[in-house]
């Protein structure tokens, strides 16, 4: 079997583009949906009959629709959303490619310092900074100084660099020229020329009157980005070590200077640094580099990769809840369908009567289930895509994660599967009205 | 045309368990012959009906149709004589309430080949005429009236032009009057095209038209009468 799949099919199937290998999986999964209906009808014109079914039972089929609805949509939900996140999580963290933090957990400081979830951490010193700054290989390396906030927004000392690396060029505005000056991201509800004063931590443990009387305006705001930094207000690194009262980080004879290169003797520290490279290569040898006894480097990529494939793994189990489910809806609706049949089973044994072959039978009943299952499946995609979104808006309003939904080719693998595999197993309530005796289901 | 003589010879019915429903020694039905069949209820006559459709029971004896013994024909066979030769009309109608006059009437287009459909339609539709059935297409029989039904029965049962009509007390849901013209009307269609009708009911009006009334009592066929 393998080989032959190997010596026959691999060859032309690597030929294929991705979506056309998934284009020919799909049909391959709809394929026993469509033979057996083929089958079964043809030659038979069913319609008016499981029309009439239809509207006989519309109540019970109404909630068997729903049912199936339900079963599909949690499926199709259940994958999308975690693409849906795992792709948004993804593109937050694009920007940064390595980040220098104290040793610790990666996972704490890649929600601090990427996602913006704050905590308290140890800070870097200024001879460290230095070296990784001045290292041949390091392009820029920007200071990420959290733990303020102004109404629930984080307000983050960096550098202008970092910024321009961001956002690119600014939505509205200028960037930030002097300490007290601001940029902000582009979900924070400020506008241009508004001045706020921060407070000391983050949402209720927030210390509002700890830094009266450092004022900032708003003279900037960036492009979206898809990520929490979109909610952030960005200030001048400086700026927060001077409403902290820890001086400016630059020489005593420097009392405006903005941005680096900074004085190692007078750097306040840091939670964290992102270090952009020269060159894509170099990122290991930098990790390597910065990772020791005093600070650790690592790839906020990789970390993530290990969150998705726990996110996976989630998926993968909650997908078997789902696979269950949809199996016990389909026995369910299954049963409910030989049941309906029963009720119908006079109006069979006068087909039967009256000369109809079995196939005719087996045709109406088979149909009527098909059309049940069809307009479940149907509707599920629709429900999965819908709560999916709903879904995803709530967790991009709260995260500012932008998550963005489609639907895919395993979502639609998904349900043409269980659309033929269902389709075939409703040829059993069909088999079964055929096994009624006729005179007994004529008389009543 | 209709060349389907009926003989009965030593039949035996059963139901469940083995209970005796009815026998029938011997009976001849020529084609294009009217019979009626009487007795007191829940005395066989149904299932006689049954019996000469190929639905019942045969544990003994032959029904045969012509060249058909349908006690030697397995099931699909005996429906496919049903569809090509066998017209039945029901007691209770047994129409399909969700659909018009002719789509009941003309309800084999579901199952008869494609090249037959034309022909069937316009037989269902000239014999709901010819019986007076308005609204052929404007409503749906949840709307009519027995009376009407019991029209659309009857042309069902006539719309793949069989050569044998069994019908089951076609009358008994009627008054007297709707009774008596649906009588006219179906005696007349049959006699006009020749076709041999069954039919079983307690409607003496109805017996009067026919050529024969048989008589079936506690599960035996007791005797017959030739009208004149
Ligand atoms: N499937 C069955 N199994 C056992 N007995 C049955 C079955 N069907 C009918 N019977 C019995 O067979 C007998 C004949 O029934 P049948 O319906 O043929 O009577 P009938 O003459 O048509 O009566 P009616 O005038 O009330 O319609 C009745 O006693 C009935 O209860
Ligand atoms: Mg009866």
């Amino acid at each position: 079997m393998t080989d032959f799949y190997y010596d026959y099919i691999a060859p032309w199937w690597d030929l294929l583009s991705p979506d056309m290998q998934d284009g020919a999986l799909l049909i391959l999964y709809i394929l026993p949906c469509l033979i057996v209906g083929f089958v079964v009808v043809r030659g038979m014109r069913p319609y008016a009959l499981v029309k009439a079914m239809l509207w006989q039972f519309r109540w019970s089929n109404l909630v068997f629709v729903l049912l199936i609805a339900v079963s599909v949509a949690l499926g199709v939900g259940l994958i999308a959303q975690e693409r849906g996140l795992r792709k948004g999580t993804a593109r937050a963290a694009e920007k940064f490619d390595l980040v220098v933090a104290a040793p610790g957990s990666e996972l704490t400081n890649v929600l601090a310092t990427v996602y913006l979830q704050a905590s308290d951490m140890p800070l870097l010193d200024g001879a460290l900074y230095h070296r990784i700054a001045t290292h041949e290989q390091v392009d820029f390396a920007a200071p990420i100084a959290f733990g303020d906030s102004f109404k629930g927004a984080p307000v983050v000392g960096t550098t202008i660099t970092f910024i321009d690396h961001l956002s690119g060029s600014l939505k509205e505005g200028a960037l930030f020229g002097t300490y007290s000056e601001a940029v902000i991201g582009a979900n924070v509800p400020l506008s241009l020329g508004d001045r706020f004063t921060p407070a000391h931590g983050h949402g209720d443990g927030a210390d509002a009157e700890a830094h009266e009387g450092s004022e900032f305006v708003v003279t900037g705001r960036m492009e979206k980005t898809g990520s929490p930094w979109d909610q952030a207000i960005l200030v001048p690194v400086e700026a927060v070590w001077m409403v902290h009262g820890l001086g400016n980080g630059h020489g005593l004879d420097e009392p405006s200077a903005l941005g680096p290169p900074f004085d190692p003797a007078t750097f306040p520290g840091t939670p964290s640094i992102l270090v952009h490279a020269k060159q894509l290569w170099a990122n290991y040898a930098l990790k390597n580099a910065f990772t020791n006894k005093d600070s650790m480097a690592y790839f906020p990529g990789a970390v993530l990769s290990q969150l998705h494939s726990v996110l996976g793994n989630v998926r993968e189990v909650m997908s078997v809840m789902a696979v269950v489910t949809q199996i016990l809806v389909t026995a369910g609706v299954l049963t409910g369908l030989v049941i309906l049949t029963k009720l119908f089973s006079r109006r069979l044994a006068l087909l039967r009567a009256i000369g109809a072959p079995r196939r005719f039978l087996f045709s109406i009943v088979w149909s009527f289930a098909a059309v049940l299952i069809l307009a479940g499946s149907a509707l599920g995609v629709l429900l999965g895509f819908a709560t999916t979104r709903v879904i995803s808006g709530i967790v991009s309003a709260r995260t500012n994660i932008l998550v963005e939904v489609i639907l895919s080719w395993p979502e639609f693998h998904l349900v043409a599967a269980f659309v033929s595999l269902t389709v075939c197993l409703a040829m059993i309530p069909a088999f079964l009205a055929l096994r009624r005796p006729v005179v007994a289901d004529l008389r009543g | 045309m209709n060349s389907l003589e009926l003989s009965v010879q030593d039949l035996l019915v059963s139901g469940e368990r083995g209970r005796t429903l009815l026998t029938v020694e011997q009976l001849v039905v020529h084609p294009g012959e009217t019979v009626g069949i009487r007795g007191p209820s829940g005395a066989g006559k149904s299932t006689m009906l049954y019996a000469l459709a190929g639905l019942a029971n045969v544990a003994q004896g032959q029904v045969r149709w012509g060249d058909a013994e349908l006690s030697t024909m397995g099931e699909e066979a005996r429906a496919r004589f049903r569809r090509s030769s066998v017209g039945m009309v029901f007691q209770d109608f047994l129409l399909f309430e969700e659909l018009d006059a002719v789509s009941n009437a003309a309800i084999a287009t579901g199952y008869l080949h494609g090249s037959r459909h034309a022909a069937l339609l316009e037989r269902a539709q000239s014999t709901l005429q010819k019986l007076n059935v308005k609204d052929l297409t404007q409503r749906t029989i949840a709307s009519f009236s027995g009376g009407e039904r019991q029209r659309v029965a009857i042309a069902r049962a006539l719309a793949h032009d069989p050569a044998v009509i069994l019908a089951d007390e076609p009358t008994a849901s009627l008054d007297r009057k709707v009774a008596d013209q649906l009588i006219d009307d179906l005696v007349a269609l049959v006699r006009q095209e020749k076709k041999t009708l069954i039919a079983v009911s307690h409607d003496h009006h109805l017996h009067e038209r026919m050529d024969r009334i048989i008589d079936i009592e506690d599960g035996r066929m007791v005797g017959e009468v030739r009208n004149d």
